[in-house]
């Protein structure tokens, strides 16, 4: 039986090889893919960002962008970087990383910087 | 002379019976032609009922998108909610109509549905963060409801030049 977690597995596994049509939406914290008759919406609330927790959330939209499923990540990021292993991000944080790369063409813009500065067009 | 006339009987069945296989397989050529014609001309006419019927989804559609941006305008953010649940509704009419006609439209309509939702979720948060209720990126969000708009007009004028082209 199909449940979020197999959603958020297999979304992780598609977006590391750039298969997902992420698309950004008018809230700069939410991005959106249609796959068929079916939707997934991934956001971070900034409403819940005390400190430096953001809370991830993940939502199966039916065909009339009902939400039918969802799935939340609350992650606190460690206050002190080198504590390696500790506090990890959960997979909906690092889901949110690959969809806003792929919808904001983070990875194209990186290549175009690069290949500018091959060229010295940066005087 | 009876062998003659006997003879003269047989060929005249056999060429009757000639013609008559002939009239038959011409008939039978005839009939399955008009029944094609018949059927073409009952799935032309159950199409362009499908079209009239999904353009009119899509002119109201269009409405919708004007007052929601009118009720944005004005600040009214409780009946915007209500609003975007009735476009999100008949888009996805619009898109199971379209399907097989306007496959870029389907694609476009289902993208524009998840948009929707987010604009909902957001309108419902500035509501408990804020006094107004407004969502502070109102502008990003007219723009992407202006893009849905504008593909729904597209598609409402291939829908019309193809009523008017007899469904091609």
């Amino acid at each position: 039986m199909a449940n979020m977690e197999n959603v958020v597995a297999k979304l992780s596994q598609l977006s590391e090889k750039g298969q997902v049509p992420w698309k950004s939406t008018s809230d700069k914290s939410a991005f959106a893919a249609t796959f068929g008759n079916m939707s997934v919406l991934l956001s971070s609330n900034e409403h819940f960002r005390l400190n430096s927790r953001t809370l991830y959330k993940l939502a199966v939209l039916d065909n009339k962008g009902d939400e039918i499923d969802s799935t939340t990540d609350d992650y606190e990021k460690p206050l002190i970087a080198p504590l390696i292993g500790v506090n990890d991000p959960p997979p909906l944080a690092r889901l949110y990383t690959l969809a806003k790369r792929t919808a904001l063409g983070v990875d194209d813009r990186l290549e175009e910087l690069i290949r500018a500065m091959d060229a010295g067009s940066g005087d | 002379m009876m062998n003659d006339w006997i003879a003269c009987l047989g060929v005249g069945i056999g060429t009757s019976g000639l013609i008559a296989s002939i009239l038959g397989v011409i008939f039978a050529i005839l009939a399955r032609r008009a029944a094609k014609l018949a059927e073409q001309a009952a799935t032309e006419a159950r199409m362009a009922l499908v079209r009239s019927i999904s353009s009119i989804d899509v002119s109201r559609a269009i409405n919708l998108v004007t007052r929601i941006k009118e009720v944005h305008y004005r600040g009214n953010w409780d009946y915007a909610l209500g609003l975007y649940q009735e476009l999100r509704q008949t888009l996805s009419e619009i898109r199971a109509s379209v399907a097989n006609e306007w496959p870029e439209s389907h694609k476009e309509i289902g993208e524009s549905v998840p948009q929707i939702t987010a604009i909902e979720n957001m309108v419902v948060r500035s509501r408990y963060e804020n006094e107004s209720g407004a969502p502070e990126n109102i502008h990003e969000i007219d723009e992407v409801l202006s893009r849905i708009q504008q593909g729904l007009e597209i598609l409402l004028g291939s829908m019309m030049y193809s009523d008017e082209s007899g469904g091609n």
